[in-house]
């Protein structure tokens, strides 16, 4: 597939690539400053909302007895969900040699870090007492299935980042050797840092090469980990719509479905901010398309199977839930869940045009916000169906509606991804520069210059 | 808890009781003849209060009390005009086919406890009064002491019969052993022609840590009530270890071998790779410094 381009084509081409991929790191129009306003306006709403928090105590949410998990964890269950992206693209698709993939899996890898980092930032929101957060690594339970979560997700979130910053090193050690005097001062000199002296001989790519492929093989179970102990806070407990064996691979599942659906959001802005028409082209989105539909329909299998089997059965308190979910209280949301994250993409995403970019776009994002809707109708639903009878309480300790400092705390999640993302864009190139020119035909002794030493 | 059973089923009974028309309750033909084969004696009244207290009294409560479940249709209580309106083989063909919350009785008690129960009804039958003679109590009296090595209980049990003092033989000795909630029927023995017995105590008994039973002895209901108690039989040796075991939600120090094993294994091989990837950091950092152009 690759062809060999003569040296003097490459370097042209080459300069092509580079100027095109670090267009992200130069624009600095009006549009981006009002985007790093509001995402910053937001986050400083939200710490102050969690100040308030910690100062009242979490009674100023919506949790109570009954109900104590609540927007929050269900947050934090769709941000492992959309981290585990990382594993799929830039792991798995890397390992199988799936070549279109590759310029999104650095895309793919920010959303994991902003990802991951988020849902160990909104575990910390969720504790009354977060003064004494360094408790649950110095005192965890080993008897208990959350040590797991604790360590899993500090683990994923440092292999994320390791798999960030390598492929990262010989695209420093490019914008060293060539954005001199093009930057602030600053900037060239973090990127002189981070590029650790990288040269570009054979080498050094052979230990890039080799430290990769340890950490894509490492964050294959590490990442199937994260989700599957998410998974055992629910599964391990004796209740209604919880109490599964299936819930490890139902998680996994869905977790691509929200993790694939918002790569795609991240691949369209940067497709059209930074000009990468080329970049991330029709093709991509195609495929991306064509990806969402596999894995809905496997996270759809395992949607059917979970409702079916509990709904042949109908014991007492699994039959009260099911009721409350396909014609209850929270049937809207549920089947809101069921066919705009399930349906409607594997049915809109056959027809071609549906793949297109923009419609593409479209889609995904309606069943991105169905994967957030589809954790919180796991996690609250149950709750509020305790098998303990409820009574000699207030009426409001049975039902959970959220309150405005949680709704403000639960958005201060999402804008807090987003200024993570935002930040990795605009300080480093959104594609593997030295990977993509390589896919086209430029040697990476073109790229440093080792012909002429 | 019980009390809200009761409410519930007193609830849910009150809507079949229009099903059953008047209180009344046909018996086909043949049973109204029947006689009860048991003869009205006090051995025969006694076993019937037996069965009667097991299988009856949680509902019709204690005959001549009227302390009866408040249940619809009403359980009668056994001393009632009700009750004792019907002829022994209408009694009979009830209590074995049963109705609504009256169970059927045909499939857990045979036809001779059954009409030793109406034995024991009959009892409170107002033309019985004074047709049975209560025999005197006897009065027995029971001695053990522990024998053979802590392996057996030795038992001698006498009779008090006119100021004289007498073996008491082919008798019943009930074995119970104190538990922190009452006792435990754990065996029963029948005394030789010289009252004697001996109860050998079952090696795979449990126990408590100190590895001690009380035992108390005691005589059947034809006597005046007597125990006698043999205290702090070592059974057992004491258990002396202190170690607890390993099992679920527990403290760290007593997790299952297995859940630290698969954290451990897992933590450490995951970050002894991540170690090594950044080792392999380190070694391009020293690479770039070499071959510096």
């Amino acid at each position: 597939m690759i062809q060999k381009k003569s040296p003097e084509e490459a370097r042209k081409s080459f300069d092509l690539i580079f100027h095109d991929l670090t267009r992200s790191l130069r624009v600095k129009d009006e549009l981006s400053r009002f985007w790093l306003f509001i995402l910053i306006m937001f986050c400083i709403v939200g710490v102050w909302a969690w100040g308030y928090q910690i100062k009242e105590g979490l009674g100023i949410t919506g949790m109570r007895d009954y109900v104590s998990w609540g927007m929050y964890i269900s947050n934090f269950v769709f941000f492992v969900a959309v981290s585990l992206i990382g594993l799929l693209i830039s792991s798995i698709m890397h390992l199988l040699k799936i070549h279109w993939a590759q310029p999104i899996s650095r895309v793919a890898e920010q959303v994991a870090i902003a990802a991951v980092g988020l849902a160990g930032l909104i575990i910390v929101m969720d504790m009354g007492r977060p003064d004494r957060f360094l408790n649950v690594f110095l005192h965890g339970r080993f008897a208990s299935p959350i040590i797991w979560d604790v360590t899993v997700i500090t683990t994923y979130l440092f292999i994320s980042l390791l798999l960030f910053y390598l492929p990262l090193i010989p695209d420093l050690a490019l914008m060293r050797d060539r954005l001199k005097g093009k930057i602030p001062e600053i900037q060239y000199k973090i990127y002189k840092i981070l590029a650790i002296g990288y040269r570009g001989n054979a080498q050094q790519f052979k230990i890039i090469y080799h430290s990769l492929r340890t950490l894509m093989l490492l964050i294959i179970p590490v990442g199937l980990a994260i989700h599957t102990v998410t998974s055992w806070l629910f599964a391990a407990t004796l209740r209604p719509g919880w109490d599964t064996t299936i819930f490890g691979p139902y998680f996994v599942a869905g977790a691509f479905v929200a993790g694939t659906a918002a790569v795609i959001q991240v691949m369209y802005v940067y497709r059209v901010r930074y000009k990468l028409k080329n970049y991330f082209n029709d093709e991509v989105f195609d495929r991306m398309g064509k990806t969402l539909v596999f894995v809905c329909l496997v996270y759809l299998y395992f949607n059917i199977n979970e409702f079916l089997v509990p709904g042949y059965k109908m014991k007492t308190a699994e039959g009260i839930h099911l009721t409350e979910l396909f014609i209850g209280k929270s049937a809207p949301i549920f089947w809101f869940t069921q066919i705009g994250g399930l349906v409607l993409p594997i049915l809109l995403l056959l027809v071609r045009y549906f793949r297109k970019p923009f419609p593409l776009t479209v889609i995904a994002l309606v069943t991105l916000v169905a994967s957030w809707f589809k954790r919180y109708i796991i996690v609250v639903p149950t709750l509020e169906h305790p098998f303990l009878p409820i009574q000699n309480v207030p009426e409001h300790f049975a039902h959970y509606s959220p309150t405005n400092p949680e709704i403000t705390i639960t958005l201060f999640a999402f804008f807090a991804a987003l200024l993570i993302v935002t930040a990795l864009a605009k300080l480093f190139p959104v594609i593997t520069i030295w990977e993509y020119a390589e896919h086209h035909g430029v040697d990476k002794k073109i790229m440093f210059n080792e012909y002429e030493n | 808890m019980n009390k809200t059973i009761i409410a519930g089923i007193t609830i849910w009974l009150a809507g079949l009781y229009p099903a059953f028309g008047a209180d009344t309750w046909p018996v086909p033909e043949e049973y109204n003849a029947m006689v009860n084969p048991v003869e009205f004696n006090n051995q025969n009244v006694r076993a019937g209060r037996d069965i009667y207290d097991k299988n009856c009294k949680s509902c019709h409560g204690d005959p001549g009390n009227y302390n009866a479940l408040p249940l619809v249709p009403p359980p009668p209580d056994a001393s009632s005009e009700i009750m004792q309106a019907n002829s022994d083989g209408q009694l009979f063909y009830k209590i074995n086919i049963g109705r609504a919350a009256m169970p059927q009785f045909e499939t857990t008690l045979s036809s001779d406890d059954i009409w030793r129960v109406i034995t024991y009804i009959r009892k409170f039958d107002p033309r019985n009064v004074g047709k049975l003679v209560e025999e005197a109590l006897r009065k027995g009296k029971i001695y053990a002491l522990v024998g053979n090595n802590n392996s057996t209980i030795d038992i001698v049990a006498e009779e008090e019969v006119m100021d004289n003092t007498i073996p008491l033989s082919n008798t019943i000795i009930f074995v119970r052993a104190r538990k922190t909630f009452g006792n435990l029927l754990v065996g029963s023995i029948t005394t030789d022609e010289n009252g004697r017995a001996s109860y050998v105590i079952p090696p795979d008994m449990k126990v408590k840590s100190d590895g001690q039973v009380d035992f108390i002895l005691s005589l059947n209901d034809d006597f005046e009530p007597v125990i006698f108690s043999v205290s702090g039989v070592q059974v057992k040796q004491p258990n002396t270890s202190v170690e607890l075991p390993r099992v679920l939600w527990s403290t760290n120090d007593r997790t299952q071998v297995w859940l630290l094993f698969t954290y451990f294994a897992a933590l450490i091989g995951g970050w002894a790779v991540i170690g090594y990837v950044i080792l392999q950091i380190f070694k391009l950092a020293r690479l770039g410094r070499n071959n510096k152009p």
